[in-house]
């Protein structure tokens, strides 16, 4: 993992001053550990957009998205003295949020509101004529029943449209695994709806 | 004989991964094949279904900076150790800092923690060495003791231990197990009696009484408990892999 990460790709408007200042997540850390609090806010604005689209999928569900995008930060704030290497935050966040997940699904049933009501552009059978509106519902089965690692590269792939070489520093592997994950999970995708004669 | 894409080619294509000449042939092909241009459909429905909803962030960030009160950190503890699964709630305190926070993967472990699990919970842990350390429901395990790494208070582990270049000593409120190099059950109960089981090599056993080398079990005598021990390591390996174990154990 390069402790020198600069994800400038993920920086919100609000943060170009913190590109501009080149600081390093490693530096940020450091900081905040030294007593500096409000350099936290540094890695909010880096990440919170990351970790509610992780959070969104897992759940589908705004409100709880929110709330565990929330919690996600104020447990690794807290918890900061207990990362091994600040250079990879944003997997370790990654960590955290799918134990709070896993948690409060086993004891919860979260109530899941359909695509269609929340506002994301997924095209109807009116819209495009390949596919009708029970096959469109049959692919948002089949990517949301994809294993996790498949689902996870994907997912960040077009969370933020991030690169091979920024998914693998997230997520601790190798490129050349994240290479084979994208592949193999719409290779699945694939296969599914095949069988399903879509194809 | 027709050619088609691959799904390979259409990732690179998706994920502008490709050159442009071989973007040109991909273009081309797609405009002329049917059966791709479905696939390549699907695979665009899946991208706009992982799209993310308009989100208010601005107001999320101040929900989460409201939040952030001081905490006092444990840096200057040495580490020894890393949580690598978690199924349940279990936590972690810090003796010197009086923090209590709880357990997740990736989170370090320190030599002034006392790790807890609750009920139907488990924990396993990859010490320094890279043994490891698969921690039981209802278990209460100090890691703060200046003498002994580990001080087992109630509950149950299964260590698989690497070989240790000194002396490895795990206490328990009636013992003190002396560890070389091997696979080990130990259990306290609620009236503080310690129960060994050991799968691979010897441990010591020591006690009010004296010291007992107690090796693997003897396949002939106590077929059901191996049978036991065996399952509960094939248990414990599908949680190492993060599988949910359904057995209860």
């Amino acid at each position: 993992m390069n402790e020198n990460l600069t994800l400038s790709y993920l920086y919100s408007e609000r943060d170009k001053q913190t590109v501009e200042q080149n600081i390093t997540d490693v530096e940020i850390i450091k900081s905040v550990l030294e007593g500096n609090k409000d350099m936290f806010s540094h890695l909010v604005d880096r990440y919170q957009q990351m970790i509610f689209g992780y959070a969104f999928h897992l759940c589908r569900n705004r409100a709880t998205a929110d709330d565990l995008t929330q919690e996600t930060f104020i447990t690794a704030y807290k918890s900061l003295d207990r990362l091994k290497e600040p250079g990879a935050f944003p997997g370790w966040m990654l960590g955290i949020l799918k134990n709070k997940y896993r948690n409060l699904a086993r004891d919860n049933k979260i109530p899941t509101i359909p695509l269609s009501e929340l506002g994301i552009d997924l095209p109807d059978s009116g819209q495009q004529e390949t596919f009708s509106q029970d096959d469109l519902d049959k692919i948002v089965k089949y990517v949301y029943s994809l294993p996790e690692k498949y689902k996870e590269v994907i997912l960040l792939k077009y969370v933020k449209d991030f690169s091979y070489k920024e998914i693998a520093d997230i997520l601790g592997i190798p490129v050349s695994t994240v290479t084979m994950r994208l592949i193999y999970g719409r290779k699945l995708l694939v296969e599914k709806a095949k069988k399903d004669g879509l194809l | 004989m027709i050619f088609h894409l691959s799904i390979r080619k259409m990732t690179e294509y998706l994920d502008g991964q490709l050159a442009e000449n071989q973007l040109l042939k991909t273009q081309t092909h797609l405009d002329n094949c049917t059966k791709c241009q479905k696939k390549m459909k699907i695979l665009k429905i899946s991208e706009k279904i992982l799209q993310v909803p308009e989100n208010p962030l601005d107001t999320l960030r101040n929900r989460i900076l409201d939040n952030i009160i001081e905490v006092k950190w444990s840096v200057s503890s040495p580490v020894i150790g890393e949580i690598q699964s978690v199924i349940g709630l279990a936590s972690v305190k810090s003796r010197k800092t009086r923090e209590e926070l709880e357990a997740f993967p990736g989170m370090v472990l320190r030599k002034d923690d006392i790790l807890k699990t609750g009920n139907s919970s488990k924990v396993l842990i990859k010490w320094k060495d890279e043994s490891e350390f698969y921690v039981n429901e209802k278990t209460e395990i100090d890691f703060s003791e200046p003498q002994y790494p580990i001080s087992l208070q109630l509950g149950e582990i299964f260590a698989m231990m690497k070989p240790q270049r000194e002396l490895f000593e795990i206490k328990t409120p009636s013992t003190v197990l002396a560890v070389v190099g091997t696979d080990f059950d130990t259990k306290v109960t609620g009236n503080r009696k310690t129960i060994l089981q050991v799968v691979k090599g010897k441990v010591s056993f020591k006690s009010k009484t004296g010291d007992v080398l107690v090796k693997k079990i003897n396949r002939q005598n106590h077929l059901n408990t191996l049978n036991l021990l065996s399952q509960k390591l094939k248990i414990y390996n599908r949680f190492k892999v993060g599988l949910s174990p359904s057995t209860r154990i």
